[in-house]
């Protein structure tokens, strides 16, 4: 059979009703997903013995304790986005294909009936017609970044075990609805449980990256079974980092004082303000503070720009950060 | 009546326009298909309509194939086998021990 291309593959998400029970692709819950890339791996460190007996070589190997690990990335495309969220550290509202998610304190990934509860899912990946599926995943990170324009979405993958799908459905696919160049906005304010973000967009921000990570780890127990048990979670730690024109002190100053800010990113299709818009993305940071800023004089032609770096904090009475998407699924 | 294609997907709104396999199905309706849509299916995947779909549990497809056994030979590519293999020459013979010649 001849190599095939990447573009002929495709991919599969399908939330589980049990965590770690393979959904396949025939199912009628599972989804394809069109996606930019893919590397999701079965990640195991084999035990190669170091057997002293007058060699100096290893004698043999064993297979070890395995799960699944990788990336996906993915335009941001909020028919699909809600999809990967549930399956990530996040308490959702909402309905209809308007939700909200906020960050919980869950000690490890789950899988519970209901719409809006979290579910791990199940991940069918078909490379050049050979099927592979991964089972009880999560998001154990999600990047959310702006790249040429387009907003873009990386998932660090983690999963419990792989198998060989037995059918490897037919995957359907719909006009995407993408966020580009136009569709961004920044907002900075005062941090807040609900900061208004009265002022309007800031002008400044040449690029924008956000990191959502939940120091995920695949949890493997003794058992009769090398793959993982579990995904556990840890520490949630939420920054953001970009380019800001150097116009004026004003948020060095905050930077050095540590004064806390708020800062939304928002992405909108078929209106001007999340609430007029078909489609759309908002990822608030209610508290955050500056971690590094850094401006300096880059050379005789080149702009001045300040280097930047913020950290979400919690704060009292609301969530850290909220991620809300207009024009979703009707989660089920 | 010809093949008919029909599709439903929890993940999107009724109505909304899906691609099922090059064929544009609205969400909780159906298409009928026209022959050239069949024969251009069958042409893509290598197999007739109701085969593919035929594990779907989300979409159905009723009525009569126009595509026939006979056409779908015509339609599917076979597999043709690779005529630039090189052969591999079993030269055991001896080199040449002589010297240059005149």
């Amino acid at each position: 059979m001849p190599a095939g291309l990447g573009g002929g593959g495709y991919l599969y998400v399908a939330p589980e009703t049990t965590l770690g029970t393979y959904v396949p692709p025939t199912d009628a819950s599972a989804v394809a997903v069109p996606i930019l890339s893919e590397s999701l791996a079965y990640t195991e460190s084999k035990y190669y013995s170091p057997q002293i007996r007058q060699q100096t070589i290893v004698s043999d190997v064993r297979p070890s304790y395995y799960h699944i690990e990788g990336d996906v990335r993915m335009e941001v495309d909020a028919q699909f986005l809600p999809l990967f969220l549930r399956a990530s550290r996040h308490t959702i509202t909402g309905a209809a294909g308007a939700y909200t998610f906020v960050p919980s304190q869950a000690g490890s990934a789950s899988t519970a009936s209901g719409a809006l509860t979290p579910k791990t899912v199940s991940i069918t990946v078909v490379r050049d017609g050979i099927g592979f599926g991964y089972a009880g995943c999560v998001m154990g990170t999600t990047e959310f970044t702006i790249d040429n324009g387009i907003l873009i979405c990386s998932f660090g993958v983690l999963g419990c075990s792989e198998t060989t799908p037995g059918g490897l459905g037919t995957p359907v696919w719909v006009d995407p609805i993408l966020f580009g160049a136009d569709s961004h906005s920044v907002y900075v304010d005062a941090s807040g449980t609900a900061p208004a973000f009265a002022g309007g967009p800031s002008l400044d921000f040449n690029g924008f990256t956000a990191n959502l990570n939940y120091n995920a780890t695949a949890q493997n127990r003794i058992r009769a079974d090398r793959s993982a048990s579990y995904i556990s979670f840890g520490e949630t730690e939420a920054t953001y980092n970009t380019e800001l024109d150097f116009v004026d002190k004003a948020e060095y100053d905050n930077f050095k004082a540590a004064s806390t800010r708020a800062v939304r990113l928002e992405s909108l299709r078929g209106g001007s303000t999340f609430a007029g818009a078909t489609s759309a993305f908002q990822l608030t940071f209610n508290r955050s503070a500056y971690d590094t800023y850094t401006v300096g004089l880059g050379g005789m032609a080149d702009l001045i720009m300040a280097t930047v770096t913020g950290r979400a904090l919690g704060i009292a009475g609301a969530a850290p950060y909220t991620i809300k998407i207009k024009g979703g699924p009707t989660l089920a | 009546m010809a093949l008919t294609v029909s599709i439903e997907h929890d993940n999107f709104p009724k109505d909304h326009p899906i691609d099922v396999g090059g064929i544009l199905v609205p969400n909780y309706g159906s298409t009928e298909l026209t022959d050239e849509q069949e024969q251009l299916f069958v042409a893509t995947h290598g197999k007739s309509v109701k085969d593919v779909f035929k594990d779907t549990t989300n979409i159905k497809v009723e009525g009569k194939a126009t595509v026939s056994g006979s056409d779908m030979s015509e339609l599917v590519p076979e597999t043709v086998s690779d005529t630039n293999t090189p052969t591999v020459v079993d030269d055991t013979s001896e080199p040449d021990p002589g010297g240059e010649k005149e």
